[in-house]
């Protein structure tokens, strides 16, 4: 009830603003679903990540705020731009976080909608893992070459059973927008039993493309020393890690919203079990070399992902 | 591991919240070095030290022992070769600080003097603890042999002096 | 596209500094650099200007957790060239120590292993199990790393009847740990991913480059100090060598972690054996060096440890030559990277073990 209930009582206090325009878009691209509600979500996101890890490893944690505290530390401090580097150093961060920004104001909690708004939604994304890439490539150290190297490969593995899946659920909905699907699933049950094998298929590229293990070889810390983070200080890397923190929730949210759907206060919750489950996943894990995590997107989970979507045409 | 993961979410942390709980050292930990009451003065652990930690400086007629805590490598040299126990590691560890005084442990002791050649003989307290060690062996003459004003080479000038007057006197 | 990627001297998969310029085409590695010597402090130089009772803390001072290893091997040659043999006590309570090293310093590199490969979760279990063995040399020695535990002639401290008990119950949790530890690198498919198949040093190629300790033994080159010229007690005690044929980073993390196994077996009977010798006898009185040169050898968590010392008499030894285990693995990393993606660099390069500050002194 309360994302509908906002745009009234603003209508009735603002009452000549609400008289000349609309003011439901400005609230859903600022407030909610959009800038401030994503923004502390990310961070509680971030910040849960973080806490959860800890616990399941006999540590006590940062605060749960850690990650909002980081953000602002990360913006007093100098942000160093290596020589070798170009103009898109600047702006890789940048498009990342404007390009991950977009996506939750087409949520079908209270934001805007248009059909075939997934379609945006799939390539919108696209470019927040491809400016990782430029990252890593504009940065001028063979480090973040190699690891935007790596993104890009991942990408191309993942974006088979991504695409496939989706499209089996959109034909299942009969709908390229999210409300439709979101509309779908209140009408005639949640998706992940109707389309399993699309809804494991989906599930299971989550961790490649939000960064955690078993599939975070582009960004292997240990091993490349950050791949495309390694030459990011100060307030681009703000906005870098900004920008992935931003991902987590709107992906989970994304597989929330295609598979779990069945209404607004149903979907933080599941949101939240969704984020823990992999958490955990990446604690148990290890990290896959990339050859392998190619064979496995592109061989296991794009044909599993086909089967659904066969299913579903015939 | 995934069981023992799940798990540990609902258990208590294994870290402890250090320097708000605390974490004491046991028992015969090699920590900050300390100069004891019954140092002496004698300069043994400067002598024998891995690090040349600790140093003996003779200022007037005080002679000054310091330790230095950003040299001293905890091992516990000085500990096993000092005979009187006058140095010992402690199981303090907590000696980070902002003030440099602190980094350094020092004793002093008042010196004695010759009075045939005005050199130094040792602390006044190691003369005591000498002449307090023989005090009961059996020794011929107690009286010579504890002579507190002269050093080794004055009274051995001293004695020969004695004896060579004596045989003279004899023949 | 023809790289050449730097690890080093900065580089998180490296504890400590040293150059490894690997050239690479695309993915695959084809040809590797190394260059040491970046943490050079002049031990060798400085021994000579301290006592032999002095060179003892300056070359346990070479390493951390190779912190045994230094001390034992240049007592036993200074002992030899004195010619006084320590008591039993003395040499089975050298032993407790060596073997607690042991265990700590491959639980440590388990750990790492673990963290390189991502699996950063296994890599606080394994630290929050060494910390029990820490405790326990913080107890018995008095500190978590540097002992102090030796003196020319004996040990300087004693193990007495409080100690054992709880060295024991610490001894019980570690063995039971390690077992679940050997069974999760061997289940978990992630890290068999990894581990298995990478890293590969044929057998030929160890006996060749002179690899010694864990190194040498997973790739089947069978040298062990401890059963080759058994020195302290190891001739008294049973114990296994662990072999392994098929050299990869796997059969490296299957022998660390057995001969932890084997250490606490050690351990065990080590302690029954001190019951039976009169407490206090650890030590013999040794006055003077005479002049002469001897070598002592030591098996390390790493491999054999050698130590040259020369002496002429005086209070200070003339020379004092230390060759470390990693300054000999270091060589077979070429030969177990050549052909590898560059995903499999860092672990095949923590697979030796690397101590760089033994290497380098």
């Amino acid at each position: 009830m309360f994302p509908y209930r906002w745009p009234v009582l603003i209508r009735v206090s603002a009452v000549r603003i609400g008289d000349l325009m609309d003011v439901q878009p400005f609230i859903s691209v600022l407030i909610v679903p959009g800038l401030l509600f994503t923004s502390v979500m990310a961070f509680l996101y971030a910040g849960m990540y973080r806490k959860v890890r800890a616990r399941m490893q006999n540590r006590r944690g940062p605060p749960f705020v850690q990650p909002f505290y980081d953000f602002i530390k990360l913006l007093s401090k100098d942000s160093i731009k290596p020589e070798k580097s170009g103009m898109l150093f600047t702006w890789a961060p940048i498009i990342a976080l404007a390009s991950v920004l977009i996506v939750p104001i087409l949520f079908p909690i209270g934001g805007l909608s248009f059909a075939g708004d997934l379609i945006v939604v799939i390539y919108v994304l696209n470019v927040s893992a491809i400016m990782l890439a430029v990252g890593g490539f504009s940065s001028g150290s063979p480090f973040g070459a190699v690891g935007g190297s790596r993104e890009v490969t991942q990408l191309f593995a993942y974006e088979l059973p991504l695409a496939i899946s989706m499209v089996a659920v959109a034909v299942k909905a009969s709908s390229f927008s999210l409300v439709g699907i979101a509309g779908a699933q209140e009408a005639g049950g949640m998706f992940f039993y109707q389309l399993p094998f699309a809804c494991i298929a989906f599930l299971s590229i989550i961790p490649a493309k939000i960064g955690l293990q078993p599939f975070d070889i582009p960004e292997a810390e240990q091993e490349i020393l950050g791949g495309p983070f390694v030459e990011y200080s100060g307030y681009r890397l703000a906005i870098f890690t900004f920008a992935n923190q931003v991902k987590y929730f709107v992906v989970i949210s994304l597989a929330v919203i295609l598979f779990f759907w069945r209404n607004w206060w149903q979907f933080l919750i599941t949101g939240f079990l969704l984020w823990l489950l992999f958490i955990f996943v990446k604690i148990i894990s290890a990290r896959v070399k990339t050859d392998q995590s190619f064979v496995f997107f592109w061989q296991y989970m794009g044909i599993l992902a086909l089967v659904d979507l066969v299913r579903v045409v015939i | 591991m995934e069981i023992e993961a799940f798990l540990s979410l609902f258990k208590k942390p294994f870290t402890v919240k250090y320097p708000f709980e605390p974490s004491p050292a046991p028992e015969g930990f090699r920590g900050r070095t300390e100069f004891t009451d019954d140092c002496v003065g004698c300069g043994a652990c400067a002598a024998v030290c891995p690090a040349e930690a600790i140093t003996v400086r003779d200022e007037g007629d005080t002679r000054v022992l310091k330790v230095d805590h950003g040299l001293c490598i905890f091992c516990g040299t000085c500990q096993d070769t000092c005979p009187w126990e006058g140095i010992e590691l402690t199981e303090k560890f907590e000696m980070a600080t902002l003030d440099k005084e602190t980094v350094y442990d020092e004793v002093e002791h008042e010196l004695i003097f010759c009075e045939g050649c005005g050199g130094v003989i040792t602390t006044r307290k190691h003369m005591e603890k000498i002449q307090e060690s023989i005090k009961d062996v059996g020794l011929i003459d107690k009286d010579r042999a504890t002579i507190e004003n002269l050093c080794t080479s004055c009274k051995r000038r001293h004695f020969a002096k004695e004896i060579s007057e004596a045989m003279s006197l004899g023949s | 596209m023809d790289m050449v990627v730097q690890f080093g001297p900065q580089h998180l998969a490296l504890a400590e500094p040293e150059r490894f310029k690997v050239h690479t085409e695309g993915e695959k590695v084809v040809d590797v650099e190394v260059a040491v010597g970046y943490n050079h402090r002049g031990i060798e130089k400085l021994a000579e200007r301290k006592t032999f009772e002095q060179d003892i803390l300056l070359v346990e001072r070479i390493c951390g957790i190779c912190s045994m290893s230094h001390p034992v091997a240049f007592t036993q040659a200074v002992e030899d060239i004195a010619g006084v043999d320590i008591p039993e006590r003395a040499n089975y309570l050298r032993m407790i120590i060596a073997e607690l090293e042991r265990i700590h310093s491959h639980l440590l590199w388990a750990g790492i292993a673990a963290e390189i490969i991502g699996i950063e979760t296994l890599f606080m279990y394994i630290w929050k199990d060494r910390e029990y063995v820490l405790d326990q040399l913080e107890i018995i020695t008095g500190n978590r790393n540097h002992y102090a535990w030796n003196t020319i002639g004996g040990c300087r401290k004693d193990i007495t009847e409080k100690h054992i008990p709880p060295l024991l119950t610490a001894l019980e949790v570690v063995e039971r740990r390690t077992e679940y530890y050997i069974d999760a690198f061997l289940r978990n498919r992630t890290i068999r991913a990894r581990l298995v198949g990478t890293g590969i040093l044929p057998r030929e190629d160890a006996r060749k480059l002179c690899t010694v300790g864990p190194t040498a033994r997973a790739s089947g080159y069978a040298v062990d100090v401890r059963k080759d010229d058994p020195h302290l007690a190891y001739d008294k005690v049973d114990f296994a060598e662990i072999v392994l044929g098929e050299g990869d980073n796997m059969a490296r993390a299957k022998v660390r972690l057995l001969e932890i196994l084997e250490s606490v077996k050690i351990i065990r009977q080590a302690t029954k054996a001190i019951k039976g010798l009169p407490e206090g006898d650890i030590a013999v009185p040794v006055a003077e060096i005479p002049p002469g040169e001897s070598v002592g050898r030591y098996e390390a968590p790493r491999g054999e440890v050698f130590h040259y010392v020369k002496s002429n008499g005086t209070f200070y030894p003339e020379r004092v030559k230390v060759r470390a285990p990693t300054y000999s693995n270091i060589q077979a990393v070429p030969t177990m990277l050549m052909g590898d993606t560059l995903a499999d660099v860092p672990i095949s390069l923590a697979s030796i073990d690397p101590c760089f500050c033994c290497t380098d002194r």
